[in-house]
């Protein structure tokens, strides 16, 4: 994609760094019965670096290689592939870097996440403004975030409901897709009967079949709950929305506009999880975010996993989106040591966003170790 | 930042070329333009304007903007003007409805935010995907000279695509479909613009006369079902207009097939936030886009130049070239004129424009915090 006159640039990415962190991995939910489980997470973090001394991060961390068609060896080689196309261009260009990025390779948008959001991050730290204030504005500094209870008996996921709301939250994902009755029995402990206060969305991980989920949800009956992603694909979700009273969520099935579009008409969710990365960064879950907004469809803007740069991304973006049309955002499971500073931190069910540019977070001199690639000015 | 003073204008465009006339016998002289201007607390100044065409074309007049503005002026004042969708959210708890106001103080809140971040407003739509703009050659809705000079002169300038109104007479329309149509050069596109004035059998009628000829029909008829009809009936391409009044028609017209482009008029939508939303949903799925407005001067015509500088290419059919209906310029720092038919914003931090206040004369209205 040539630039006829270089008019509007203001600035050049020189060099593209790609770094691996590793983070202790923690399984939720039955997506990981009998299935490869990773030791731990892979992330990887995107640094563009420009000729104009500033310096944009991006993060995409898929779960291990069976969660989705997305794993972490993939992503670097994806920035590889891509990296010709990039240098030298305009990254505060962020529709325009897409369009490129597009063309130079199909589909893989968890790759291009990474990319997407160190861009949005130098075009806050060239205006001065953080993401929430470029996506048209902030409307709280305070975005809301859910636990999730793991999959455990109903007794230990019982316990860890209450630690929860001790500390603060009043949004719970449970996580089930079990044994059904194991699943029954577990609901109904911890939700009871009649309308909560609290938020409680029912995580399948698509581990029922068509058949159970129909089971389960009768035997629920008037269970107070969201039911999320309950069978592995989108005909067999839409076929239990269609005999369902709960509210579905859907979250794994959808991947594009064009699959919500598709979802819409079918009228198949009345709740969405933009896993931003899994959208493919902040310019296509936007687009995802507006659609839902468009058909008042409820939202978790959150991630698949990561470190402070993806909780820093979740949260700008679940800033700029009416409190109202929203479910819930989440806090990550960590690395040992930070990664950067500056992330929003968890108080009392929501997580705090401080007021600077772009992501608003700094890098840990030694929490990046060395680069795994690097592309560009200084490759050597 | 906090809105400290709104300042209202109201400013006559006359047409440049005598009346300008739509289907089913609607004819005016000229625009009533309303023109705002945003005071900020720490000194920047945003400006936005809207303008209907005509109080009979889409559910929207001119002494409602200004009705409108008056409404809503209570509850902007004190507002940060630089977080327009925040700004947005506020107004519909005010008042439901009214996109055509709502349009003006959006336009201008997204002018501040420009000037705040210091960048052209392209810059915070997605970035330069398109650097030249193509315009829209509009034609005379009569055959003979008249139309063969200006279809001409629009080729002279450079335009390849061209934009004709029906007048809403099925008979008439075939003819002077087949006579223009007929005139195109190859690598030339046409859209015949019925402004909802045919019914079903009257569009099947014209479209069916004319299936030798490549063409695009803008909003054959009134309602979203009824263009759905005649989609279906005729296979000829068809852009939705006035009917695609928000997202969750335009993505129906989209699941269902009958969208095959989309004329985003920015004050029907309600102003750049809702529109880069629809702009954004229509790129993503594949369809392209007509980026107008209703009416206006120069503050409309560069908001619609940085949507479409931030438009892919491939996803963008033209603009509208404003200064071709009426030249009153009200801004000290136009933009300047189509070269080779192409538009290109000014450089400038916003809007890129700023109104010339002696044109404008004193406001109409003005409120500011107490």
């Amino acid at each position: 994609m040539r630039r006829e006159s270089g008019a509007g640039q203001v600035m050049r990415i020189t060099t593209i760094r790609v770094y691996r962190i590793r983070i202790p991995f923690r399984p939720l939910g039955s997506r990981w019965v009998g299935r490869n489980r990773p030791p731990h997470l892979d992330s990887t973090v995107v640094a563009l670096e420009t000729d104009r001394q500033l310096t944009g991060y991006g993060e995409s961390c898929p779960i291990g290689a069976v969660y989705l068609p997305a794993f972490a060896r993939g992503l670097r080689a994806c920035i590889g592939e891509m990296a010709p196309a990039l240098l030298g261009q305009d990254p505060t260009d962020t529709g325009r870097i897409y369009a490129i990025m597009n063309r130079a390779l199909s589909g893989h948008y968890y790759a291009k996440a990474a990319i997407d959001i160190a861009c949005w991050d130098l075009l806050g730290k060239f205006t001065g403004l953080p993401i929430s204030h470029l996506l048209g504005g902030r409307f709280t500094r305070e975005v809301p975030v859910y636990a999730s209870i793991p999959l455990d008996t109903p007794e230990k996921m019982s316990e860890t409901l209450e630690l929860k709301r001790q500390d603060g939250f009043s949004r719970f994902q449970v996580k089930v897709g079990g044994h059904p009755v194991e699943d029954v029995n577990r609901v109904r402990r911890l939700l009871g009967s009649g309308m909560h206060a609290e938020t409680f969305m029912v995580d399948a991980n698509r581990g029922w079949s068509k058949a159970d989920a129909l089971r389960i949800l009768r035997a629920l009956g008037d269970a107070d709950c969201y039911i999320e992603q309950p069978c592995e694909t989108y005909r067999e979700c839409l076929t239990v929305r269609r005999h369902c009273n709960h509210p579905v969520i859907l979250d794994e099935v959808l991947d594009t506009p064009r699959d919500l579009a598709r979802a819409i008409e079918d009228d198949a969710l009345d709740g969405m999880v933009i896993k931003i990365t899994h959208a493919g960064g902040i310019t296509p879950a936007r687009i995802l975010r507006d659609l839902c907004a468009a058909h008042g469809i409820k939202m978790r803007l959150e991630d698949t996993a990561g470190t402070e740069f993806t909780r820093a991304a979740q949260a700008q973006l679940a800033a700029a989106t009416p409190l109202d049309q929203q479910l819930g955002s989440y806090t990550f499971c960590t690395p040992l040591s930070p990664v950067a500073h500056g992330a929003p931190e968890y108080r009392n069910g929501h997580l705090i966003l401080n007021d600077e540019p772009g992501l608003g977070i700094v890098p840990d001199p030694s929490g990046l170790g060395d680069a795994l690639a690097v592309y560009g000015e200084g490759s050597g | 930042m906090k809105l400290a003073a709104i300042s209202v204008y109201q400013v006559d465009l006359p047409f440049d070329r005598g009346p300008y006339r739509l289907s089913a016998g609607r004819t005016w002289t000229g625009m009533d333009n309303t023109v705002v201007r945003f005071d900020t607390d720490c000194g920047i100044v945003g400006w936005g304007e809207s303008c209907p065409f005509g109080p009979n074309y889409l559910e929207a007049f001119a002494e409602g903007v200004r009705a409108g503005i008056r409404e809503l002026s209570p509850i902007l004042v004190g507002q940060d003007p630089s977080q327009p969708k925040v700004v947005y959210n506020r107004m519909e708890t005010a008042m439901l409805g009214h996109p055509y106001v709502k349009h003006a103080v959006d336009m201008a809140c997204w002018d501040i935010m420009g000037k705040v971040a210091g960048v052209p407003l392209y810059k915070l739509m997605g970035g330069l995907l398109t650097e030249r703009v193509p315009t829209a050659g509009g034609l005379p809705m009569e055959t003979g000279k008249l139309m063969q000079e200006m279809m001409a002169r629009h080729r002279r300038n450079g335009c390849t695509q061209y934009s004709c109104k029906a007048s809403g007479n099925a008979g008439l329309d075939i003819e002077y479909i087949r006579e223009v149509g007929s005139m195109l050069h190859p690598g030339e596109s046409i859209k015949f613009d019925a402004n909802g004035g045919w019914r079903v059998d009257e569009a099947i009628r014209v479209m069916r006369a004319v299936t030798h000829l490549d063409l695009y029909f803008e909003q054959p008829c009134t309602s979203y079902e009824e263009c759905r009809a005649v989609y279906r009936a005729c296979g000829r391409p068809v852009i939705l207009d006035e009917c695609a009044l928000d997202l969750p028609v335009i993505v129906q017209g989209i699941n269902e097939g009958i969208c095959c482009g989309l004329n985003l008029k920015l004050a029907r939508g309600g102003g750049i936030t809702p529109s880069l939303e629809i702009r954004n949903v229509c790129c993503a799925l594949g369809v392209p886009v007509y980026i107008q407005c209703t009416g206006g001067n120069q503050l409309t015509q560069a908001a619609i130049v940085h949507m479409a500088h931030s438009t892919p290419a491939d996803r963008l059919l033209s603009v509208w070239n404003i200064g071709d209906l009426a030249s009153l310029g009200t801004v000290e720092n136009p933009l300047l004129k189509p070269e080779q038919g192409h538009l290109a914003a000014n450089p400038g931090a916003g809007l890129g424009v700023t109104p010339d206040l002696e044109r404008m004369g004193p406001p109409v209205y003005h409120f500011h915090a107490p």
